[in-house]
């Protein structure tokens, strides 16, 4: 953490130089100063309006992914060859074979590279662009974009497939959260989602029950506009609402709805129609929607884990929704960002595993105006670290939110009135978007 | 089961709902209605289709305030 920081967010240094210059009768106010350093000099021009989070929960190797070290001595290469893809100079794992057809549509940021070999400390970091802080909880981006993008009237905003995990909303508090869908869909089985599965009760039924609610539920008076909690349930009570009335929402979480061309472009597994589910999720006017695939973090038998399920898994699933969403026009307005909270060890342990690694890791981005088909930054010959400059994940996330036309520095309060901006740190990369 | 067919054979007290609004209140967010509550409630359960449709309504009603879920 960095110790010129003055607790308001003001570096000790941009305070001098302000008062050098108030000092010199230029007449330039530290309010002037302060309210040209919350815009960040950034002005965000990207267009995109949504995006897909796909969380590889667990930290996938980067060795044997996206960042091969063919080259490497026997202690650290692993047993996987790269393969090319359509984009020249651009190659992959070989069991990832229909990535690699997709290649041009995606980014692979290599040499990420951060200090936290922590599960949660990782995730944490990766999915708000903040390093953690024990005395401040960031928004995860899903809460940011529900925030500043807003929600239709039908669906939620904020889609996490099964769920976000821990705080998600940070400071912003709960009127931000995940429509935690609690399940992940089954080929086959429609998927009922707690909430908006009528199940037998009519439409009816629903509104003169919630009139009824309405009619009892003024105990607590005009205090409930002032608590963030009970307004905020207040909010959710009305879009849980218009969301089991609406047929809008059972249509877009209804995966038998789509086409077989498109159905045909994934695999049968849980990942594979959680990535369908957040095309048409995408497509029916949700801002955000979060996908899971764990089990990367393979302490023992890396290879075998990820040969016979984890590579083939990602690849039909995430192949799958980038195909998806350039058939359907979406890629263009969907900025999508893979990633997991590290990578692997480049040296391969006793038991053919490999371990945390922060310090070296890959992340995807693609789609809502990012520039696919390249591979941006670079680690070591071993891949133990970055080779010239690290990407951090603040860079990254300012480089998503850029896209989003959110200005990575705007400023928010916590509820205690405390200013704080999206991402303090963190620059877009230019060879992605700008 | 004999037990259970004894039980429902007993004969029953008619329908009070006074009292059984009075039991709701106090079974969910642990107070008696409030006078305009009452009134409220008298006049839900009267319009109900049937006297346990109208109950269970305002049971489903109460679980669903703020109140109940904030505080009980």
């Amino acid at each position: 953490m960095s110790n010129y920081l003055c607790c308001d967010g003001v570096t000790r240094r941009d305070f001098l130089r302000v008062g050098a210059i108030s000092g010199f009768g230029l007449g330039f106010s530290l309010q002037n100063f302060l309210a040209q350093a919350a815009t960040g000099g950034v002005s965000p021009t990207g267009k995109a309006k949504a995006a897909i989070f796909v969380r590889l929960g667990g930290g996938p190797s980067h060795m044997d992914t996206f960042d091969l070290k063919p080259d490497a001595p026997d202690t650290h290469r692993g047993e996987f060859k790269p393969i090319a893809t359509n984009v020249d100079g651009m190659q992959i794992c070989e069991h990832l074979p229909k990535l690699a057809k997709s290649a041009d549509k995606f980014a692979i940021l290599r040499g990420v590279s951060h200090t936290l070999a922590a599960h949660e400390l990782g995730t944490l970091y990766m999915g708000t662009g903040n390093r953690p802080l024990p005395s401040l909880s960031f928004p995860s981006l899903g809460s940011v974009v529900s925030k500043e993008l807003g929600a239709i009237p039908e669906l939620p905003a904020f889609v996490a497939v099964p769920n976000q995990g821990n705080n998600p909303t940070g400071y912003l508090g709960v009127e931000y959260g995940p429509f935690d869908t609690g399940s992940q869909p089954t080929v086959g089985k429609p998927m009922e989602i707690r909430g908006l599965a009528l199940r037998g009760v009519t439409l009816d039924d629903v509104d003169r029950r919630q009139n009824l609610v309405k009619r009892y539920d003024t105990a607590f008076g005009d205090f409930a506009k002032e608590d963030k909690i009970l307004s905020g349930m207040d909010e959710f009570g009305q879009k849980a609402y218009a969301m089991m009335r609406s047929t809008k929402a059972r249509e877009a979480f209804d995966l038998s709805k789509e086409s077989m061309n498109v159905t045909s472009l994934f695999g049968a597994d849980q990942f594979s129609q959680s990535c369908l589910l957040a095309t048409r999720l995408i497509e029916n006017g949700v801002k955000f929607v979060t996908v899971n695939l764990g089990g990367w973090d393979t302490h023992n038998d890396n290879f075998n884990t990820l040969k016979n399920k984890n590579l083939p898994t990602l690849d039909a699933g995430l192949s799958g929704l980038f195909e998806t969403l350039a058939a359907k026009g979406l890629l263009e307005s969907t900025v999508v960002y893979v990633t997991g909270e590290f990578g692997r060890t480049p040296k391969v342990n006793p038991r053919s595993g490999r371990d945390h690694y922060p310090r070296a890791m890959f992340s995807l981005l693609a789609g809502g105006g990012i520039r696919g088909g390249q591979v941006v930054g670079e680690s070591d010959a071993k891949g133990e670290g970055p080779k010239d400059k690290a990407l951090t994940p603040d860079d990254i996330v300012a480089t998503f939110f850029t896209a989003l036309g959110i200005n990575p520095r705007k400023e928010y309060h916590t509820p205690s009135g405390r200013p704080v901006m999206i991402t303090r740190y963190g620059t877009a990369i230019p060879q992605l978007i700008g | 089961m004999k037990k259970d067919l004894a039980e429902a054979m007993k004969p029953r007290p008619p329908f009070d709902p006074d009292l059984v609004i009075r039991q709701v209140f106090l079974r969910t967010v642990s107070r008696p209605p409030t006078e305009s509550e009452f009134t409220q409630a008298k006049a839900d359960l009267a319009a109900a289709k049937t006297p346990v449709d109208g109950v269970r309504d305002l049971l489903w009603a109460m679980l669903n305030t703020r109140e109940f879920m904030v505080n009980h």
